[in-house]
Formats: C-alpha cells, sequence, structure tokens
C-alpha cells in the first residue's frame, strides 16, 4: 500500500520510473481479468490499455482512496461492462455485426499469450451470464469483496452471492464435460 | 469431478502470458501520454483516434517500439556492515553531496500535519496540514541567521542569540543555536550542502535504518532520489508518544535532488500507521538564492512577555528533588486549586503565570491522579490526570514532567 501511494507520488511528479512500475505490477492481472469478462482479447487488451491511459492522464489530479489494485480493476469492470451492454443491443440489432471472439487468436502482435489451460477456463466462463461471470472474476481474480460487486451490479449482496455460486457450479459442471441445461 | 474449491483454485492461479515487445510499446505510449499530460495539465479524456482507425491499436503500437530510459542506479545500503556492492552507492553519495553549488540564502515553504501552536516537531495523523516556512542567509560578516516559522510559533536566530516565541507572549531565549534546535527536525534541509552527507550517516548509525537510492528520469531532468525508512525509537511499552514525533514513528522520507547540481528539489515524510501511510510533512516550494532582508532575523516581543527560565535550586530544592512523579502532579495541581502560584511557578518553569493560564487552571478540582508510565524518548514522565476546570469542563490527559535539569527538580513539561 505504501508502495502505491508513493509510486503516485511521483507519478503524479511525472516519474516515468512510477509509471513503469505500475504497470508492470498491474499489467497482466488486468489484461487476465479483461480476458476473462470479455472472451474477446483485442477488446480486452484495448480495454486494459485504456484504463492504463485514463489514469496517466488524470494521475495529476488523482487522489488514491483505496487501494490501486481496487481502483483499476473497477475501472477494467466498469469498461468491460459498458463493452458488454453495447455489444448486446449490437446483438439485438444485426447479428453480423458482431465482432470476431477468442477464437481469433493468431494476429502476429497479439498483447495476451494464452496457454492452454487459460485458453479451456476461457471457453467455460463465456458460457457464463455476463453477471454470474462478473462476480466470479471479480471477487477471485480481482479481490473484490461481494459488498464492492454488488455495489457495481446494482444489485444485493444476496444476488451478487448467487450469482457467484451459480457461476462456479455451472463452470465446474462445464469444466468437468458435463452438459448443462 | 473437480470440486467446487478446485475450480476456485484454477480461477486463482489462471495466468497469462503477455508479448514483451507489446508490453514496451504500450509502456511508450502510457509514457508519451505521460508527457502530453504534463504539457497540458489537462485531464480531460479525449477520443482515441487510433481506435477509429484501427481495429486494435495493439497491433499499431506493437510496430513502434523503442527503447525505454530506465534506472540507472537501484542500490539499497544496509547499515551495519557495508557490502562491497554498496560502497560504491555510498561514494556516489559522498560525491554527490561534495557536488552541491554555493547557497547563501534558501527560502523553504512546507507544510505539515501538526498543530498551529504546539511544538515545532510534533505530528499527529488526524491533524490538519499547518504551513511552516524556513529562511536562512549568511550575511556580510559570513555569520548564518535563520528563521523557522509555524501560525503558534516563530524560532529566530539572530546571530546573538536564538528566540523561540510561542503565541501571544510567551519566550524561551538561548544562545547561538545550530539549525535544527528546539525540535525543528526539518530545518537542516536548509543547510543543502550537508543534506545527503547526514542521510547517509543517520543509515549508518542506526542499525534498522534502510537506504534505497535511484535515479528517475522525468521530462525536465533526472533527479537522484533517497528514500530512507526508519523504524520508531524508544520505549513503546505504553505507546502515548508513538506518532506524536517523526523519531517515535515508523516513517519513510523521499528526499529529491537535482541530479545536475545536487540541489534539493522536493521532500515528503510518511508514516506508516497499522491502518494506512500518511503524508505528514512535505516541501511546497524551495527559493535558493532569494534576496532575504535582516529584519527577517530579528524578533519583536510583546511588552508582556513571560521568559522560560531554567529551573535553579530552591532553598528547600531536597524536598522537590525526592517527590515521585505522581506526587509532584499531585502538588502541582493542588498548586492550581488552591491558586497558589508562588508554589505553581515551582513547577512551571516561567518568569511569571500568565493571567490566562491562572483563568484556565485556578480553582480547579482533582478528581483523580493515575500511575505514571513512560513513553517514546522523552526522558522524563507522564501522569494521567482528570481535573475539572472552573468553566466546567472535565479535562483527562496526561501531564509531561521531567527533571534533567542543573536544579534536578520536577518541573511540568507539556500536557496541560
Amino acid at each position: 500500500m505504501v508502495e502505491d501511494k508513493l509510486l503516485i507520488w511521483k507519478l503524479r511528479r511525472g516519474s516515468r520510473d512510477a509509471l513503469c512500475r505500475i504497470y508492470e505490477k498491474y499489467r497482466d492481472d488486468l489484461l487476465r481479468m479483461a480476458a476473462g469478462l470479455l472472451n474477446e482479447t483485442s477488446a480486452a487488451e484495448d480495454i486494459v490499455h485504456d484504463v492504463f491511459v485514463a489514469f496517466v492522464r488524470s494521475a495529476e489530479q488523482f487522489q488514491l482512496t483505496g487501494s490501486l489494485r481496487g481502483y483499476l480493476t473497477t475501472c477494467v469492470a466498469n469498461r468491460a461492462r459498458n463493452l458488454n451492454r453495447s455489444k448486446s443491443r449490437q446483438r439485438t440489432v444485426s447479428l453480423d455485426e458482431i465482432e470476431p471472439m477468442a477464437s481469433n487468436l493468431k494476429r502476429p502482435e497479439q498483447w495476451i499469450i494464452y496457454d492452454e489451460e487459460f485458453r479451456q477456463l476461457n471457453s467455460a466462463m463465456a458460457q457464463l451470464p455476463y453477471e454470474q461471470k462478473e462476480a466470479v472474476i471479480l471477487h477471485i481474480q480481482g479481490r473484490m469483496k461481494f459488498r464492492e460487486i454488488a455495489k457495481m451490479q446494482e444489485t444485493s449482496v444476496k444476488t451478487t452471492l448467487s450469482r457467484y455460486r451459480y457461476g462456479l457450479n455451472k463452470l465446474r459442471s462445464i469444466m468437468n464435460g458435463e452438459v448443462t441445461k | 469431478m473437480r470440486p467446487a474449491e478446485n475450480i476456485k483454485k484454477l480461477i486463482q492461479n489462471a495466468s497469462i502470458k503477455t508479448n514483451p515487445k507489446v508490453n514496451k510499446a504500450v509502456l511508450n505510449s502510457l509514457f508519451d501520454e505521460q508527457d502530453k499530460s504534463r504539457e497540458t495539465s489537462s485531464a480531460i479524456l479525449q477520443p482515441s483516434v487510433w481506435r477509429i482507425i484501427m481495429k486494435s491499436r495493439i497491433t499499431k503500437f506493437a510496430a513502434a517500439v523503442t527503447i525505454i530510459a530506465a534506472i540507472v542506479i537501484s542500490v539499497t545500503v544496509w547499515n551495519s556492515s557495508i557490502p562491497t556492492a554498496s560502497a560504491s552507492a555510498a561514494q556516489v553519495l559522498t560525491e554527490a553531496a561534495k557536488a552541491v553549488g554555493d547557497v547563501r540564502s534558501i527560502h523553504i515553504k512546507a507544510r505539515m500535519r501538526t498543530l498551529p501552536a504546539d511544538n515545532f516537531g510534533m505530528i499527529g495523523m488526524e491533524f490538519d496540514f499547518v504551513p511552516i516556512e524556513m529562511w536562512k542567509k549568511l550575511d556580510d560578516t559570513g555569520i548564518v541567521l535563520w528563521r523557522v516559522e509555524k501560525p503558534g510559533r516563530i524560532l529566530v536566530m539572530d546571530g546573538n542569540s536564538t528566540i523561540m516565541l510561542i503565541k501571544p507572549n510567551t519566550a524561551v531565549k538561548e544562545r547561538p543555536c545550530p539549525i535544527g534546535s528546539f525540535d525543528t527536525w526539518y530545518a537542516p534541509l536548509m543547510n543543502v550542502d550537508e543534506i545527503i552527507d547526514n542521510v547517509l550517516k543517520e543509515t549508518m548509525e542506526r542499525s534498522n535504518n534502510q537506504l534505497c537510492m535511484h535515479n528517475e528520469v522525468l521530462k525536465e531532468g533526472t533527479e537522484l532520489v533517497l528514500e530512507t525508512e526508519s523504524a520508531a525509537q524508544g520505549d513503546f511499552t505504553n505507546d502515548w508518544c508513538k506518532n506524536k514525533f517523526i523519531t517515535e514513528s515508523d516513517h519513510k522520507k523521499v528526499y529529491r535532488f537535482d541530479a545536475e547540481t545536487k540541489l534539493l528539489k522536493g521532500f515528503e515524510v510518511f508514516v506508516h500507521t497499522d491502518k494506512e501511510d500518511v503524508l505528514v510533512f512535505e516541501v511546497t516550494d524551495i527559493e535558493y538564492n532569494p534576496q532575504i532582508d535582516n529584519s527577517l532575523f530579528t524578533l519583536e516581543l510583546p511588552a508582556d512577555v513571560i521568559w522560560f527560565q531554567e529551573p535553579k535550586p530552591l532553598a528547600n530544592n531536597e524536598k522537590y528533588q525526592q517527590m515521585t512523579p505522581k506526587q509532584v502532579a499531585e502538588a502541582f495541581f493542588k498548586a492550581c486549586s488552591e491558586e497558589n502560584w508562588d508554589e505553581f511557578l515551582k513547577f512551571w518553569p516561567m518568569s511569571a503565570v500568565d493571567k490566562e493560564l491562572k483563568g484556565y487552571l485556578g480553582g480547579l478540582e482533582i478528581i483523580s491522579i493515575g500511575e505514571p508510565f513512560k513513553s517514546g524518548l522523552y526522558p522524563g514522565w507522564f501522569v494521567p490526570y482528570e481535573i475539572k476546570l472552573k468553566s466546567g469542563e472535565i479535562k483527562k490527559w496526561n501531564l509531561a514532567i521531567r527533571n534533567d535539569n542543573p536544579a534536578k527538580r520536577w518541573v511540568v513539561d507539556g500536557g496541560i
């Protein structure tokens, strides 16, 4: 925590070193979460990049009230949800307008490099309803409390907990090769 | 069949790798953003042009990898035995210390979490920031004149004596004292040519101090950054003094120097508490070689000034010497209660008792006196007390008493 506060203090003074350290510290976790939430590599990469750009642009005014990890996680989650919503709207207009999904992983300069295990997990995640996936990823990978996720999802803690449990169960069924209904 | 716990672990441990080339390209794009936003100082988010042009701008960044200016030195110097690798860091610092140019006058503005009229060194995590100003000047005769000021206190060394005024009318006069006296631990920042040396010495002297040094490449130039970590000093069996003064707190000091001139550019102190790290001191402005009028180093005192007096032996000095800390607190408050100001002055090292103080303490009622305790680095004792003032206010606090004076008798040092 002290390290983050110092890093932000240095960042506000234009330190490249501080920016480099923040970026390296949180980059992989944010990418992993975004990839899980969106199941679309290029969109996940863009979102994480956008979050870092916005963070750098607002660095001089930035006041850290909680943890930097929590702040960046929330930023990624919010952007991912917005994108997901806009995609859902697109889907109702025309199925042809949907951008390529995570299967399109062979671009030469892709940022995220998947291994087989992660690919399998993401493929299973893709089958969950967005809210369930969000509850599972933000709690387990983003280390967010259910209260915080509930606030973000604009629902009760009970509902978020149910989404989390349903999500985990469904994921277990998928990963175990069971047919889900 | 994978149980739920295993799935949880699988999600938790799932890791990704990233393309180093793209990592570098994205970081470079962030550096560009950083430079731009520092130029415009605008935090308004602009739409990304690249997003419109390209489906994935990551591809574009990857094509434009450049080499990043990196940290030049990063060395940790540990106190006790300086390892060989760290000796070179010490050498770098020693050389840096020598390189500081000629500074004949300086004006530093800072802010600190403290109470406006309390001790210069006193801090409090819950206090608001209070402005601190410091001036130093080498006069034509080669004498160093200096002044440190916070809203309720002024400390001036005019070449002949050092005087501290506690507003409105209490003053202490001493022989010419060095910068940093009267608990102004931050005032030695004005000795710009000694800072690096002192940081190094402090680190070597204490076994639990740690010093880290590195260069930071900023747009406006490179900075030499020294970060020191110090553990709280003193006995905290009772933690009354913990985090009330810098030396009695676990803290980090961050010094920033211009890498070329080796002049101090910034300084901050963070206190580590159980909950968070609190910024307690921050230099906000430094002016090197400003014109400072000599009149700033003289102090006009009010006509009704009350002077601090070093306790002198009394006719019955032994009686006061032999009191226990608890008896001292009882006797002191009894004198207040009876408005016996002659007796009061035997515990109060001042030339007179201020009318306001008489009005505040006179006629008080002692509710209880607790068991004395020691805390932190304070050389005396703290005695818990509860009193009822004439105004009806109940006050519960700790009286600070000490006897490290030539008369060896107890005097009240604070806590009223």
